[in-house]
C-alpha cells in the first residue's frame, strides 16, 4: 500500500479513529507508558530522588537473592495450586447448580460470587480472626472434634496453604458464573441426540459439555492464572509473607521492596521479570489449547 | 445543504476533538519542579516575608482526635493556625494529617517528593524523617532557632536528629519510656498479685517474671503475655527483653554494626523462644500484630504487654467506655537476669519538624518564622499533650508527669537506670526493621534457630548501615 493510498484509507475511516482516540490516549498515559517507564526504571538504582543506572545490576541481584527465588517458588506454587483447584471446583459447582431451577441457581450464583464482590481484603480481616491459633473458629472447630489446634499463619508449613484457602475462596466466584452461563449457551438438542444415542449422564457431559465448554475453559484459565500471579493483598493481610518468607509472592516483594525500602529500580526488575513469566505461560497456554474457536 | 446526520457527525468529530485535546494536555502537563538541593542560607531569616502559602503535614490520619481532650486534631490545628496567622498576616498555612493510609511506609511523602511538591514542614518520627534527611531533601535546621533554644532541648532527643554534627530537624516531643504494662486485675484474679514486683522499684528477675507468667496462664482462655512478629510495628516494646540478658542491638552508639548476635542476644532469643514453647505465651506469635495483641488485652486474653502508658489509657478508656468493669494496670520494669541490674526502660522514638528545601528565600523566611512559632512553649506544650508526650523542651518536660503515679514511675526509673539504645538515629532505620520483624518471625515460628536467625540478621543489617 504506497502512502497515498493509506491516507486515503485514513481519511476514509477517520470517525471511527477519531472515536477510539480517547481511549488509546487513556491507554498509553495510564498504561502503556508507566509500563516502558517501569521496565526503564528496572535498569536504575533509584529512590525517584536519585538516579544511578546500574544496567542489568538489578537483575544479577534478583539472581542472587535467595529470598527472591522463594517469592519465584512460592508464586508458581500458588499458580499450580489455585488455578487448577479454582478451574475444578467452579466446574464441579456450575455442573451441579446449574440443573437446579432459576430462582435457586440465582441465589446460588450470588451466594458463589459475593466473595469476590467482597475483594481479598475484607475476606483477609474474616479469615484472620477465623485463622487465629488461640481464640479463632478454625481452631475452636479442631479442639471440638479431637484435633490439636493448627498455627495456620504462624508456621512456614501451614502459612501459603492457608493463603491458598483464602484465595480460592474469592477466585471461584466469577468462573462460577462464566461455566453457567456457558453451561446455558449449549443447545438442548446435542443433549437430546446424545440421550437418543444411549449417552449416560457421565458421557454426555464427558462429550458434550465438557468440549462446548472449551472457550470457557480458556478464558478461566488465563484470566485465573494472570490473576494468580498477581496475589498481593491476601498475603499482606494475611502473613506479610512470613514466615520466613514462606508464603511470600513476587508482587507482595514488590511492594516490600518498592514501597518499605524505597529501592524502586530493584521492585521494577521483579516486575519485569514477572511480566516475562506471565507472558511466557499465557503463550505456552494458548499453543497448547486449541484456540480456533476465537477466530 | 448538508445534511442532519452529517451535521451530527461533525458536533461528534468537534466533541471528539475537544476531549482529545483535553486528554492530551492532562497528560502532557509539566509536573511541579522538584525543589533543588540548594546551599545552607544565611542564618538569619528575612524579618517582613511577602504573601507566603506554606504547607504543612503531620504523620497520621484524617480525622484523628487528640489523646488529652479527644477534639479532632484539625480542629486543634485550625486554632493554632489562626492564632499564627493574627501575628503574621502575609503567611497562610495549609495543613493536613497524612500517612498512616501508607502502613507506616513514606510512600505518600515519597510520591509527592517525586511528583516535586513535598509539603513544606513536615511533623513525624525520626526514624522515617530521617531518610529524607540522607536523601539531602531537608533544610539545615541548625539555623531555624536560635542557640540557646536548641539548648533547651533533651539531648537525647537533640541527638535523633543529628547527622555529622548537623541538625536537620527540631525535635518537639516523644512518648514517654515504656515499661510493661500488667493486667493487674487479672494478676490478682489469678491469685498471682503477690508475685507482682514490689514497690518503689517494680524490679524482677526473670525467673520470678516466668514465675508470674506461669501462675496468669490459663490456656486456652488466658495468657501470660503476647509476642509478634508478622509487621515492624511496636516491635521496641519486644526488643525491651533484650535489655534483661545484657544483649543490645547496637554498641556504644556505632550504628554501623548491629550487634544483637552476641552470646547474650542468642540467650535473649533463646529465652523468647523458651516462653512461647511452654505455652506461656499466646500462640502463633509468628502470624500475629501489635493490633492482635490490643485485641487479646481488651478481651482479657494476656496479662503482660509491653507499651506502658499507652495500655494504661487504653484500660482507661475500656473501663469508661463500659467494655470491662474493671481494668486496673501496674507498670513494671522488664525483667533481668538474676545478678543484673535493672533493665532500664525502652525509649520511644521522638518526633520532629523539618523544613523540605526551599529555593524561594520569601518562603523560607516564612516557614522559620512558623517553625520558630512550633517549636515555642505554647505550641509545643499543647501538641504534646495531644499525644501523651514528653515535650522535647526540658523546661515543660519538667511538669510532665505532675501528680501522676504512673508518670512518675516512669520518669523516676529514667533517671536510676536511664534507657535502652534502640537505634532510632540510624538513618535506613525501616529497612533494617523490616529484616528484624522476618527475622523474628523465623525464630518464633521455629524456621530457624535463634543463633543462626540472629547471625544472618546481623549480616544484612550491616550492609544497610552506613551504606
Amino acid at each position: 500500500m504506497n502512502v497515498n493510498a493509506l491516507v486515503r484509507k485514513l481519511y476514509k475511516d477517520r470517525y471511527g479513529y477519531f472515536f477510539i482516540a480517547p481511549w488509546y490516549l487513556v491507554f498509553t498515559a495510564f498504561l502503556l507508558i508507566p509500563v516502558l517507564a517501569a521496565i526503564a526504571l528496572a535498569f536504575f538504582d533509584t529512590n525517584y530522588i536519585h538516579f544511578n543506572w546500574v544496567g542489568l545490576g538489578n537483575f544479577q541481584d534478583l539472581a542472587q537473592d535467595s529470598g527472591f527465588r522463594r517469592a519465584v517458588t512460592n508464586t508458581l506454587t500458588y499458580v499450580v495450586v489455585v488455578v487448577p483447584l479454582t478451574v475444578v471446583l467452579s466446574l464441579v459447582v456450575s455442573l451441579l447448580v446449574f440443573p437446579l431451577g432459576q430462582k435457586m441457581q440465582t441465589f446460588f450464583r450470588g451466594a458463589f460470587y459475593l466473595p469476590a464482590v467482597a475483594g481479598g481484603v475484607v475476606l483477609s480481616l474474616v479469615w484472620i480472626w477465623i485463622f487465629n491459633p488461640a481464640f479463632g473458629l478454625l481452631n475452636y472447630l479442631f479442639v471440638q472434634v479431637g484435633l490439636e489446634p493448627v498455627l495456620w499463619l504462624a508456621t512456614s508449613k501451614t502459612a501459603l496453604w492457608s493463603v491458598v484457602i483464602v484465595v480460592l475462596t474469592y477466585t471461584i466466584g466469577q468462573p462460577i458464573i462464566l461455566f453457567i452461563a456457558g453451561l446455558g449457551s449449549i443447545p438442548t438438542e446435542i443433549y437430546d441426540a446424545a440421550l437418543v444415542d444411549g449417552a449416560t449422564r457421565w458421557k454426555r457431559t464427558w462429550y458434550v459439555t465438557l468440549p462446548l465448554l472449551r472457550p470457557v475453559f480458556m478464558f478461566v484459565l488465563t484470566t485465573s492464572t494472570i490473576g494468580v500471579f498477581q496475589i498481593w493483598e491476601t498475603i499482606y493481610m494475611l502473613t506479610g509473607g512470613g514466615p520466613a518468607k514462606s508464603s511470600t509472592s513476587i508482587v507482595y516483594m514488590i511492594y516490600e521492596t518498592g514501597f518499605l525500602t524505597s529501592r524502586y529500580g530493584l521492585a521494577s526488575a521483579m516486575g519485569v521479570v514477572l511480566m516475562f513469566i506471565v507472558v511466557i505461560i499465557t503463550v505456552v497456554q494458548l499453543r497448547f489449547w486449541d484456540t480456533s474457536f476465537l477466530e | 445543504m448538508k445534511s442532519q446526520s452529517t451535521q451530527v457527525q461533525h458536533w461528534i468529530l468537534t466533541l471528539g476533538l475537544i476531549m482529545t485535546a483535553g486528554l492530551i494536555l492532562m497528560a502532557c502537563a509539566p509536573l511541579p519542579a522538584a525543589p533543588a538541593p540548594s546551599a545552607p542560607q544565611a542564618t538569619q531569616a528575612p524579618s517582613a516575608p511577602k504573601s507566603v502559602k506554606l504547607t504543612v503535614w503531620q504523620f497520621g490520619q484524617e480525622g484523628q482526635k487528640r489523646a488529652d481532650d479527644n477534639v479532632a486534631w484539625a480542629s486543634w490545628w485550625k486554632r493554632k493556625i489562626d492564632e499564627f496567622s493574627s501575628m503574621n498576616p502575609n503567611i497562610q498555612v495549609e495543613w493536613a494529617m497524612k500517612g498512616q493510609e501508607a502502613g507506616g511506609t513514606t510512600l505518600f511523602i515519597d510520591s509527592a517528593t517525586a511528583a516535586g511538591a513535598p509539603p513544606d514542614i513536615y511533623l513525624d518520627v525520626v526514624f522515617r524523617e530521617a531518610k529524607f534527611a540522607s536523601q539531602g531533601l531537608l533544610e539545615p535546621a541548625d539555623d531555624l532557632l536560635p542557640a540557646d533554644k536548641w539548648s533547651s532541648f533533651d539531648p537525647t532527643q537533640v541527638q535523633t536528629v543529628t547527622s555529622g554534627g548537623k541538625h536537620w530537624g527540631i525535635p518537639i516531643g516523644a512518648a514517654p519510656p515504656s515499661p510493661l504494662a500488667i493486667n493487674k486485675t487479672l494478676a490478682e484474679a489469678s491469685g498471682a498479685a503477690d508475685l507482682l514486683p514490689k514497690e518503689p522499684d517494680r524490679d524482677w528477675t526473670t525467673d520470678e517474671f516466668v514465675a508470674f507468667l506461669k501462675k496468669v496462664t490459663q490456656a486456652p482462655k488466658q495468657y501470660g503475655t503476647f509476642f509478634f512478629a508478622k509487621t515492624p510495628s511496636f516491635d521496641y516494646t519486644l526488643n525491651g527483653y533484650a535489655g534483661a540478658f545484657g544483649a543490645s542491638l547496637y554498641t556504644k552508639g556505632d550504628y554501623c554494626h548491629n550487634t544483637i548476635n552476641s552470646p547474650e542476644g542468642v540467650k535473649w532469643m533463646e529465652w523468647m523462644v523458651k516462653l512461647i514453647n511452654d505455652g506461656l505465651v499466646v500462640p502463633g506469635a509468628a502470624g500475629l500484630t501489635d493490633d492482635d495483641l490490643d485485641a487479646a488485652w481488651t478481651n482479657q486474653q494476656t496479662v503482660v504487654a509491653g507499651g506502658g502508658l499507652y495500655y494504661v489509657n487504653l484500660s482507661k478508656r475500656l473501663v469508661s467506655d463500659g467494655k470491662v468493669p474493671k481494668l486496673d494496670v501496674y507498670l513494671v520494669n522488664y525483667p533481668h537476669e538474676p545478678g543484673r541490674k535493672t533493665t532500664p526502660l525502652i525509649p520511644n522514638a521522638g518526633w520532629s519538624i523539618t523544613l523540605f528545601k526551599q529555593t524561594d528565600p520569601d518562603r523560607k523566611a516564612a516557614a522559620a518564622e512558623l517553625i520558630q512559632y512550633m517549636a515555642g512553649q505554647s505550641f509545643s506544650n499543647e501538641f504534646n499533650k495531644g499525644y501523651s508526650w514528653v515535650p522535647a523542651d526540658n523546661e515543660l518536660a519538667k511538669d510532665w508527669a505532675g501528680d501522676d503515679p504512673d508518670r512518675k514511675f516512669i520518669i523516676d526509673q529514667t533517671t536510676k537506670n536511664g534507657l535502652q539504645d534502640m537505634g532510632y538515629a540510624i538513618t535506613n532505620f525501616n529497612e533494617v526493621r523490616l529484616a528484624w520483624a522476618e527475622t523474628r518471625q523465623a525464630i518464633f515460628s521455629g524456621d530457624k534457630t535463634p543463633k543462626d536467625a540472629l547471625d544472618e540478621f546481623v549480616t544484612k543489617a550491616n550492609s544497610l548501615l552506613c551504606k
